[in-house]
């Protein structure tokens, strides 16, 4: 990691200091730049048996989380804005305080300072959810314009790129890890994906024959980052761990550093009112990998072995009035847990592939609807399969997966109070059984102080061990929360 | 016998002699034409009309301006122009030699001898003929190509949301750049295989958690519907955006998409047929009144605005004991007599949100000044009121940007305003032409996903 860390930060200085002395017109004191971001506090209600046993009828406060987000964007002013330039430095950071930690004792036996104790960087402690003070993204771009119309961009740094066109699941969405150390589901999507360090270029041609536009996009990512869960130890579970009481459970990430990079390539084309992109992604699997080999010492790691990831997304706006997209994927290898594995991991590797179709409509209605006439009902429609191959299920030793699997979701947004008050609706159902509601509304009255509610719970059949959401149905939340933009 | 059936026929020849005229704008005679307008309107240089004398401006205002006036929300300041408000004499000599060279065909796209035209310089309809039944989409091909001959733009703007009871409510702040590939200024083609009328890139800066949010338009030369890409910052993604969203509230402003500076889409999109033609009050800000915008060279390359005043809307505390204001009382203007379109428009889309709407039309600049929107039930529902800024660079002179517009929500009594030139507040906001950045290149979705974060 740390060798990945100090190649992208030479790069960026080399980069930066060329562009320097070789722009025209540039003076590094010459900058715009701007400070824009929130504070905000959450307070999170967890029903420990999820809102199908009884609403709030055993609940506890989980979280209680200060936070303090904020943007610096710098951009160099140029008297003449030479072909190959620094275009930008952007900088995000995050700190917080979360008070549940202090207020309640049960949490007290969550050990502390893991990740200075010989363990990956990646397995929390206590502290680490007490307290937030991260520089999730710093990166810079450098831009090349070509004089046939050909637009480059370079950028490095810590960011995040998300790919594809699903809105719920991830198909092709395989760059960046997810934080769920103190998030749930249903937050915004760019707090919940991790940034990792990588070097990103992206190339795009003037149109040509029947083409609007042909894009390349290459990421080399020495940053090696898995997803992250809350602490999970045998002495004390955080609300966002693994959720597996008395056992440790330990991340077991491949190191960051120029030895065993990922890497990935996106390829574009947009032909009319169609979008296509390509993708290859050859990286470490995110999700973890249940490695049960030593459960015999109380401990659970998480594995993530290397994959490979073809896939393909596009777009369609139809003259009619809706959009339509899909992905599909094969993932080359990919880790179920397998009770019969004869290695004694607990989890094989297998081929899965997947699609989604989604649809994308507007409603109006004129009438009926308070604040302002016109308002429009946003909905979104996806239907998700997944096959993973030479999977063979069985009640007790692959009880994680079946072999076939579908999903759908539906989102549906309008506003209210003249773009005041926004309100979310969003549900995946799981043919297995299982049904996830979320149900949010966001009001500002003056765009700078505003205030949130959201409520997640889930229904179903809780002996659908194979439904991927089947967990939530124990925990329903509802969180409020309130800020003030700057 | 003879003479009874002379006159009638004298009579229509001179009245139809009228009712063909040039659309088109430069007038050596303009401040006699002025002079006209406002004896017409029975108004002198300096009235104020409220809601003590609202009958003067009953019959050169839209009837919801008149109900404003007659409520006690706004006060008229009548005006007049120091300057022909006009395109520059070279502009319509060009424009006069496509006489006669486009039609129009069966969608209401513009044909050169029965084909898309690949390019054309000047107003395709310079000559207008009230009685033609494609009198008012010719209007607006001609209002499309005026804006174009700026070649490229990149303006500064705001969207407030403005309450009668708070005032301003919010605001978002951003960036609008316009890139056009018909009637350049150079008179040259860029390559355009794809047969892009023009390109838009719209950019939030301000607040927080819309800052990055970038839109994508692509217009096409045939008049089929544009492509519309979002670039959502907290997806991290670009969004395909539908057709019918042109409809949809500009982030939940009173303005929809196709609301920008009167009337963004395509003229294909609508049908239109010209009412009449008659006097109307327009709405300019005083520095504009007695020159034009004055755009000065840039070193680098293109034109920047110039000086420009306060954008003094009626929310802010020095208006609060004016006995006849509202929130939204543009306090800037003055108002001035100008012979004008009416014309209605309907959309081809049948999911369109709005019903029936009329666009008045500055005959001589061609700019849109008003437009009155009914809902599908034919109720009354909203009226868009625009300032278009007269910009002088170098010899040529045309108004492609807005200094504002106002679209008030007469149902809910609520108003958004787009201020694009003028200060207002902490926002200064200024306008560019041909500057080197603004460049075909950039009006790619990958361009507009590195924009922000």
């Amino acid at each position: 990691m740390r060798k990945g860390k100090r190649f992208i930060f030479t790069s960026v200085l080399i980069a930066l200091l060329s562009i320097a002395f070789t722009g025209t017109g540039f003076c590094f004191l010459n900058l715009d730049y701007k400070v824009a971001g929130h504070v905000m506090n959450q307070t999170v209600i967890r029903d420990l048996d999820g809102f199908q046993t009884g609403v709030l009828n055993d609940t506890d406060v989980i979280q209680v989380r200060n936070e303090l987000k904020f943007d610096l964007t710098m951009w160099p002013k140029y008297v003449i804005e030479p072909n190959l330039r620094l275009d930008k430095i952007f900088i995000r950071y995050r700190g917080a305080y979360d008070a549940i930690f202090d207020l309640v004792n049960r949490y007290n036996q969550i050990p502390n300072s893991v990740r200075g104790a010989g363990n990956s960087r990646y397995d929390l402690g206590l502290d680490d959810v007490i307290y937030e003070n991260d520089l999730r993204e710093a990166f810079a771009d450098i831009a090349y314009q070509s004089s046939g119309g050909f637009f480059t961009n370079m950028r490095l740094g810590r960011q995040i790129v998300q790919w594809g066109e699903a809105g719920l699941f991830n198909v092709v969405n395989q760059v960046n890890p997810q934080d769920l150390s103190i998030v749930r589901n249903f937050q915004n999507p760019e707090d919940l994906a991790a940034p990792i360090w990588i070097g990103r270029m992206d190339i795009s041609s003037p149109p040509f024959g029947m083409f609007n536009e042909l894009s390349l996009q290459l990421l080399y990512i020495p940053d090696n980052r898995p997803t992250i869960f809350g602490p999970n130890y045998a002495g004390g579970v955080a609300p966002y761990g693994l959720g597996v009481p008395g056992l440790n459970v330990y991340q077991n990430d491949v190191s960051s550093d120029m030895g065993n990079p990922q890497f990935g390539m996106r390829v574009g084309a947009s032909v009319g009112r169609i979008k296509t992109y390509f993708y290859y992604f050859d990286g470490f699997y995110n999700g973890p990998a249940l490695n049960f080999s030593d459960i015999g010492n109380g401990n659970i790691w998480l594995d993530h072995p290397r994959y490979q990831m073809y896939g393909v997304s596009f777009n369609y706006d139809s003259p009619r009035g809706f959009i339509l997209r899909g992905e599909g994927a094969l993932h080359d290898t990919m880790p179920f847990t397998d009770f019969g594995d004869p290695t004694g991991r607990g989890y094989t590797g297998h081929k899965v592939y997947e699609a989604l179709i989604g649809v994308d409509r507007s409603f109006f209605s004129t009438y009926g609807f308070p604040g302002a006439g016109g308002t429009p009902l946003s909905t979104s429609f996806e239907l998700h399969y997944k096959h993973v191959d030479d999977w063979d299920y069985d009640r007790v030793l692959r009880n994680g997966a079946k072999e076939n699997n579908y999903g759908a979701t539906f989102v549906a947004n309008t506003f209210f109070m003249h773009g005041s008050l926004l309100p979310i609706v969003a549900l995946w159902y799981d043919f297995h059984g299982v049904l996830l509601t979320s149900l949010s509304a966001e009001y500002t009255p003056n765009g700078l102080l505003f205030f949130k509610m959201a409520i997640s719970s889930s229904y179903g059949n809780k002996s659908a061990s194979y439904s991927p959401i089947v967990s939530t149905i124990n925990s329903s939340e509802v969180s409020l929360g309130i800020g003030y933009r700057f | 016998m003879a003479r009874k059936f002379l006159f009638p026929l004298l009579m229509a020849i001179v009245l139809g002699l009228f009712a063909i005229q040039t659309s088109m704008a430069y007038d050596a005679n303009w401040e006699e034409t002025q002079k006209k307008a406002l004896e017409s309107t029975g108004l002198k240089v300096g009235d104020v009309v409220n809601a003590e004398n609202w009958q003067k401006v009953k019959d050169c205002l839209p009837f919801s301006v008149v109900e404003w006036v007659k409520k006690g929300e706004f006060t008229i300041k009548v005006g007049e122009f120091k300057y022909d408000h006009s395109h520059d004499k070279i502009y319509e000599d060009k424009s006069m030699l496509n006489d006669g060279k486009y039609t129009i065909g069966d969608k209401g796209q513009i044909l050169e001898k029965g084909k898309m035209p690949t390019y054309m310089w000047g107003r395709p309809f310079p000559v207008i003929d009230m009685k033609d039944p494609q009198a008012g989409v010719k209007i607006m091909h001609n209002r499309d190509i005026d804006k174009h001959r700026v070649g490229s733009s990149w303006t500064d703007f705001d969207v407030c949301w403005i309450s009668d009871i708070n005032g301003l409510d919010r605001y978002i702040y951003g960036d609008d750049a316009f890139f056009y590939m018909w009637s350049r200024p150079d008179g040259k083609q860029f390559p355009n295989p794809q047969k892009v009328k023009r390109y838009e890139i719209t950019q939030i800066k301000e607040p927080y958690d819309l800052a990055g949010s970038a839109m994508l338009y692509h217009y096409w030369m045939d008049g089929s519907p544009e492509r519309f890409v979002q670039y959502i910052p907290a997806l991290r993604r670009i969004k395909k955006m539908n057709v019918t969203d042109r409809s949809s509230p500009f982030f939940g402003t009173d303005f929809c998409n196709d609301d920008g500076a009167g009337y963004v889409g395509q003229p294909e999109a609508m049908e239109w047929k010209v009412l009449e033609k008659k006097i109307y009050l327009i709405p300019m800000a005083n520095w504009l009144c007695d020159a034009p915008d004055m755009y000065e060279k840039l070193p680098g390359g293109g034109w920047k605005s110039g000086p420009a005043g306060k954008l003094e809307w009626g929310y802010l505390d020095k208006f609060k004991n004016e006995k006849y204001n509202v929130s939204w009382m543009p306090w800037f203007v003055k108002w001035i007599p100008r012979e004008c379109w009416r014309i209605s428009m309907k959309s081809k889309d049948p999911y369109y949100a709005y019903g029936d709407q009329e666009m008045i039309v500055d005959v001589a600049s061609g700019a849109p000044i008003y437009k009155i929107v009914w809902d599908k039930s034919g109720a009354h529902w909203k009226t868009l009121m625009v300032n278009s800024d007269m910009a002088q660079w170098g010899e040529n002179r045309s108004n492609t940007i807005q200094v504002f517009y106002i679209n008030m929500d007469d149902k809910t009594h609520h108003a958004s305003i787009c201020n694009a030139r003028g200060q207002r507040d902490k926002f200064y906001f200024y306008s560019y032409f041909n500057i080197p950045k603004n460049h075909p290149r950039i009006y790619k979705d990958e361009y507009i996903s590195t924009m922000s974060r």
